[in-house]
């Protein structure tokens, strides 16, 4: 598979938060071949299964990884209609800002392409001049007949930046979505990987709904799978001017993977072993508190889930300049695949926390499965 | 929709021609012109003149200017691939966060970037386009390279089209129109002026070269017409512009601030519009900025001068609008005003 042709069907196909079902079928079609079987879980996540090598205990269960990237895109809402123009909310954390100007998609009875337009700068009054706009200052501009918008465009249709996806060169790739289509693809790449190469554990891939107004896919597929690890993709900070902290990583420098609360320590450890054995070299995300991504939910699912999460890192996130080094997204992918493929049956026993001394029983519980 | 008109505007939307370096956009106007001109002059700072011959045996000369110049950046510096930038021309910054950009005649891709949301809430106040940054990626640029916007044109609508730089483009293109079409009695002098964003400097050159009888400045004018239109009394500030309408016709500029247009070229083109029933409304601007039409009004010993303008919603932004309609409706008018002008109407 070409990746970056993958990569770019999949940020130039709209999925906003709660109506992600376009961009859920582009990610099935792309898995399909690739997976043992597919399903559409109840609020619309898509979850694919690549089963392992391994025999079913005796109890008739199986060791199972999650994978999950998120396929929804930050958007925004029809709040009203005004004759041509439509007002707008927020789907997920979209930046006013960088919106005037901007064509977009109204996913309307039929799409109908639109303008992010602002009033004249002379009319604005004093307090306003000198200032962005904000999202309530924001017209959607249709060029249509108002009994033309009223039939095609209902309050509450979802609407898209529209814009495709270009190269900078250099394996630089720009374009609206990268968060987190970029995760997606490298979980693609991951599976066409496992093709050729032998693993024990089963795979769940999933591709999360509406991780932008608050990891609610990946929360309810964590319970349903109830998978014995996991490992969340999400995209962090690019380094690029005026952007510091030391959760800005460099674009190419390798995926970084996170340490904190958030993260199974022992699993953390297994994954940077595994990309040691590829020669890569992870750089480390520290993030003390809430990661902010769907690990978050993952890892207090059920009675809770060793969770890791890996990055790419990209610049101008939330924007529809979102910028992406593809050597990430197939370093990151083959990460995956070298973690998974190293899976053995007992690696849950490998990473348990320290034991408890007065708990014996436990123990000789643990011996009995070896 | 006007295919003709739509073809034409997109390749000049498309074109990219940064005030001083015009260069692309001369290239594709004079190609179409070519055939149906004469006395073609590329002046000492790149605007074009030249003469369509009128069919009157002592035609009246009658310039009509168009700018080709669009708002942009220079290069100041680029390392690693991140460019340093200067602003050409009035930037509304409101426009500019995170939008994709052409860099230099290669039209190298760049983005002016943008620190995530996450890293810079509650942020409001706009930049100066001096502290703007682009990202070329892999690609370099040298010092003094010019950036435009990347506009994605495309047919709106019924009639509406959305690109880059219609501002300037739109009167463009309605110009090379006019030329392409029949001879009128004047004379008509064609002028695609230079360097308008940086103080209509080529204007100033062109008028001086051609001293028309009379001149005629088509430039955009921007709408005002988002809702709620009804209530423009909410905004003290809005309720000092005219109402300018989106498909409500040429606009026809009563005062562009300090300059005020020849009263009799105004009536007279106002009196046409009425008799040939083409749409117009009327504008009266208040310009911080040096006008194509004030400079062309005071060049020499005077030319009597109106401006003409084009309605654009978002003229500063990478995508603005254009009703075609408009365009052809400003093209209609400028044929009746060439057939209908006399020096006498020009007289107090």
């Amino acid at each position: 598979m070409d990746l970056k042709q993958h990569l770019k069907t999949l940020v130039e196909q709209h999925g906003p938060s709660g109506f992600e079902a376009p961009v859920g079928r582009v990610i099935q079609e792309a898995w399909s071949p690739l997976v043992d079987s597919l399903e559409i879980g109840k609020s619309g996540s898509l979850i694919a299964l690549k089963r392992g090598t391994q025999t079913d205990s005796s109890d008739g269960t199986r060791r199972r990884i999650m994978l999950c990237a998120h396929m929804d895109e930050i958007g925004m809402i029809v709040r009203e209609v005004r004759g041509t123009f439509l007002k707008v909310s927020r789907l997920g954390g979209i930046d006013a800002r960088i919106l005037p100007g901007l064509p977009v998609l109204v996913h309307g009875r039929e799409p109908v392409p639109g303008l992010i337009g602002i009033v004249p700068q002379p009319t604005l009054s004093s307090e306003n001049q000198g200032v962005y706009a904000a999202l309530d200052d924001l017209y959607v501009d249709l060029c249509l007949p108002p009994e033309r918008v009223a039939a095609l465009v209902r309050v509450g249709d979802p609407i898209t930046v529209d814009l495709p996806m270009i190269e900078l060169g250099n394996g630089l790739l720009v374009g609206k979505a990268m968060d987190d289509r970029a995760c997606v693809a490298a979980i693609t790449a991951c599976l066409e990987q496992l093709q050729s190469r032998k693993h024990e554990w089963d795979v769940l891939a999933v591709a999360a709904v509406q991780e932008e107004t608050g990891s609610r896919g990946a929360a309810v597929e964590a319970y349903h799978l109830q998978p014995d690890i996991a490992i969340a993709l999400d995209v962090t900070y690019g380094q690029q001017p005026g952007v510091s902290g030391a959760d800005v990583h460099k674009l190419g420098g390798n995926p970084p993977l996170s340490l904190g609360a958030n993260f199974h320590p022992a699993l953390f450890e297994a994954i940077k072993a595994a990309s040691e054995r590829l020669e890569l070299t992870l750089p480390i995300d520290p993030l003390p508190g809430h990661s902010g991504t769907d690990a978050w939910v993952i890892q207090t699912a059920r009675e809770g889930i060793p969770s890791a999460l890996l990055n790419i890192p990209i610049r101008n996130m939330h924007t529809a300049i979102e910028t992406v080094d593809l050597k990430d997204i197939e370093r990151a992918g083959r990460v995956l695949t070298e973690f998974i493929t190293g899976l053995k049956p007992d690696f849950l026993s490998a990473i348990q926390w320290d034991k408890a001394p007065s708990e014996k029983d436990s123990q000789e519980g643990e011996k009995k499965d070896e | 929709m006007n295919e003709t008109l739509q073809t034409r505007l997109k390749s000049l939307s498309e074109a990219v021609g940064v005030s001083g370096d015009e260069s692309e956009v001369r290239k594709l106007i004079l190609e179409q012109i070519k055939d149906q001109v004469s006395s073609v002059i590329i002046d000492a700072m790149g605007s074009i003149t030249a003469r369509k011959a009128g069919t009157s045996p002592t035609p009246l000369r009658l310039m009509i200017a168009a700018h080709m110049d669009e708002i942009g950046f220079m290069i100041t510096g680029c390392d690693s691939g991140i460019a340093q930038v200067m602003g050409i021309g009035d930037h509304d910054a409101r426009f500019s966060a995170a939008k994709r950009v052409s860099v230099g005649s290669g039209k190298t891709p760049g983005m002016l970037l943008w620190a995530p949301i996450h890293k810079s809430y509650g942020q409001k106040s706009l930049p100066e386009p001096d502290d703007m940054t682009i990202d070329l990626g892999a690609g370099s640029a040298a010092v003094g390279d010019r950036a435009a916007y990347q506009g994605q044109f495309a047919v709106m609508g019924e009639h509406t089209l959305r690109g880059k730089a219609l501002e300037s483009r739109a009167p463009c293109a309605v110009l090379i129109d006019l030329l392409l079409g029949d001879a009128l009695p004047v004379d008509l002098l064609p002028a695609f002026t230079v360097q308008h964003h940086i103080g209509a400097r080529g204007a100033r050159t062109a008028a001086y070269r051609l001293r028309p009888d009379a001149a005629i400045v088509l430039r955009a004018v921007e709408c005002n017409d988002l809702p709620p239109e009804g209530d423009r009394d909410s905004s003290e500030r809005a309720a000092r512009f005219p109402l300018i309408r989106l498909g409500g016709g040429p606009a026809l500029v009563a005062s562009e601030a300090p300059y005020v247009t020849h009263r009799n070229l105004f009536r007279l083109t106002r009196e046409l519009a009425q008799q040939a029933g083409i749409p117009y409304q009327i504008d009266a601007l208040n310009l911080s900025h040096r006008t194509e039409g004030e400079v062309i009004s005071a060049t020499a010993a005077g030319i009597p001068t109106i401006t003409i303008g084009i309605p654009v919603r978002y003229s500063s932004s990478p995508n603005g609008l254009v009703d075609v309609r408009d365009l052809e409706h400003t093209a209609a008018l400028l044929r009746v005003l060439g057939a209908r002008l006399t020096a006498e109407s020009l007289q107090e």
